[in-house]
């Protein structure tokens, strides 16, 4: 026999199906927003997702795409109320050296090098997108959606999400002294 | 390494902790918004609870309960919820420098009489670059030079009285490599499942082979290490079996692929079902249709020490 959750013995409380939801999807919010808000600030911020998303979830409409997508559409709206802690977050990261890998192999320090270097120029080329480019490339960088995905989660034509993404990648390696075609 | 790559070296965190993936379930069970309160009391939500839509966009149920003491969390464990579990144990564990030693002790047991069960200690530095064996007169005895073949060190035969290395296993990334992994797990689901011949079986099956194989012969990174365990949770066909029983003889929970491989037989990785560490790896061969009784063990490797030291040669 099941065990009992403790929200099953909670009235009106949280749906069997939605705790899959949850215990599916938490870590992937959470890994998003730390990516662009910093980890402690996802900690709160992933749980409000799922906490909106419950409140929301009978005006879910499973026909417009799947619930990842959707999910991750109400964690961007969130992330879009702490804009100035994303510049921020971008700006200390720009700054702070990254610690030199302890010896290893020679390919590997080179590349390391590499992406060290670019790090100032990355942070601040993030940090000067437009908010609608820097909410399409983190989708992809971050949550790993497809563009369809992105057009759900973020209620947008599917064409819009491909120029917002191939000018927010051409920004970007403009930034990092990259040229050439973007490789999709 | 291009710039979508190098964004998510950039901004990449660790996996969250069980602390915090369980205060969300409170939260969400108190319907509770905003910053954390440690000793927050409960409000019960007033909400509507027609759960018709999320099923219908296939959530999988999952009864996130604690379990008595001894087991797993009770109930249905998904594949999905013990990789994050396992991730956030990994990602939790100290830096190990390439170079660091670290002693191993293992017990392999196999079904083929020229490789019986032994117990083996060896000394392999966490980038495998080198490896160490001491024999019975306490002599230590390298092997080097394994990273430019990208091999690391297998023990397969006695040598003065000692299991010694006369076996090499190619591993298909080179440590030098690990640093150019794709990072999201399907990114490196896709990726792993490239790196081996389609004869071996499907993408899936084939993901499962390199990452046991790359969990059990290197100490990476942990944050690589955690996101190898995320990538294993999503490879389609993968399942838990919270009954698994190690060639040492102790319980475990083990990633297990619902179909066997190509050769007929189940891998399973088998991690602590507290601490949600590597524990070890086996192979089963499915019972006979019809036939009752448990799958077979056909060979397996339990880590029964695994611990950095200061040389070869040195005990823990």
């Amino acid at each position: 026999m099941r065990a009992r959750s403790r929200a099953d013995c909670v009235p009106g409380g949280v749906p069997a199906s939605f705790t899959g939801v949850y215990e599916q999807f938490f870590a992937d919010i959470h890994r998003y927003i730390a990516g662009r808000l910093g980890r402690d600030v996802a900690d709160d911020i992933a749980a409000d997702t799922f906490v909106i998303a419950l409140r929301k979830h009978g005006s879910f409409d499973a026909g417009r795409g799947p619930v990842r997508a959707w999910l991750f559409g109400i964690a961007t709206n969130l992330v879009a109320q702490h804009r100035r802690a994303e510049q921020r977050r971008y700006r200390a990261l720009g700054r702070v050296r990254a610690e030199e890998p302890a010896g290893g192999h020679e390919d590997r320090v080179l590349s390391w090098v590499a992406a060290a270097q670019m790090r100032p120029q990355l942070a601040r080329a993030l940090a000067r997108l437009s908010p609608e480019e820097r909410d399409v490339l983190l989708l992809v960088a971050l949550a790993d959606l497809s563009h369809e995905e992105i057009s759900q989660a973020l209620a947008i034509p599917y064409g819009t999400v491909g120029s917002r993404l191939n000018r927010a990648r051409k920004k970007v390696r403009a930034a990092l002294g990259q040229k050439g075609q973007i490789d999709e | 390494m291009n710039e979508l790559d190098m964004i998510r070296t950039l901004l990449d965190e660790e996996p969250p902790s069980a602390e915090v993936i369980g205060e969300g379930r409170q939260r969400i069970a108190a319907g509770r918004t905003g910053p954390r309160r440690r000793r927050a009391r409960p409000v019960l939500p007033a909400v509507g609870l027609a759960a018709a839509a999320l099923v219908a966009a296939g959530a999988t149920t999952l009864a996130a309960t604690a379990g008595p003491p001894g087991s797993p969390a009770g109930g249905t464990l998904t594949a999905t919820e013990l990789a994050y579990r396992a991730a956030a144990a990994a990602a939790r564990q100290p830096e190990v420098h390439p170079g660091q030693w670290v002693y191993r002790k293992y017990l392999t047991k196999t079904l083929t009489k020229e490789f019986p069960s032994r117990t083996t200690e060896f000394w392999t530095t966490a980038d495998s670059l080198k490896a160490a064996w001491v024999s019975a007169r306490g002599r230590v005895h390298f092997f080097s030079g394994l990273a430019s073949l990208g091999l690391t060190a297998v023990p397969v035969k006695k040598v003065h009285g000692t299991w010694a290395f006369f076996g090499f296993l190619r591993l298909p990334v080179k440590y030098a490599d690990l640093g150019s992994l794709p990072r999201s797990p399907k990114a490196l689901d896709r990726y792993l499942g490239r790196l081996l011949p389609s004869s071996l079986g499907p993408v899936g099956d084939r993901e499962f082979l390199i990452i046991e194989e790359m969990l059990t012969a290197y100490e990476m990174p942990p944050a690589l290490t955690a996101e190898f365990y995320r990538a294993l949770g999503g490879i389609p066909g993968i399942t838990v079996d919270t009954h698994a029983v190690d060639v040492a003889g102790r319980h475990g929970v083990a990633f297990t692929l619902k179909k066997p491989v190509a050769l007929g037989v189940t891998p399973e990785i088998i991690v602590n079902p507290r601490t949600y560490q590597l524990m070890a790896s086996e192979v089963l061969i499915p019972r006979t249709p019809g036939s009752a009784g448990p799958a077979v063990s056909a060979a397996g490797t339990a880590i029964l020490q695994k611990v950095p030291v200061s040389g070869p040669g040195i005990r823990p």
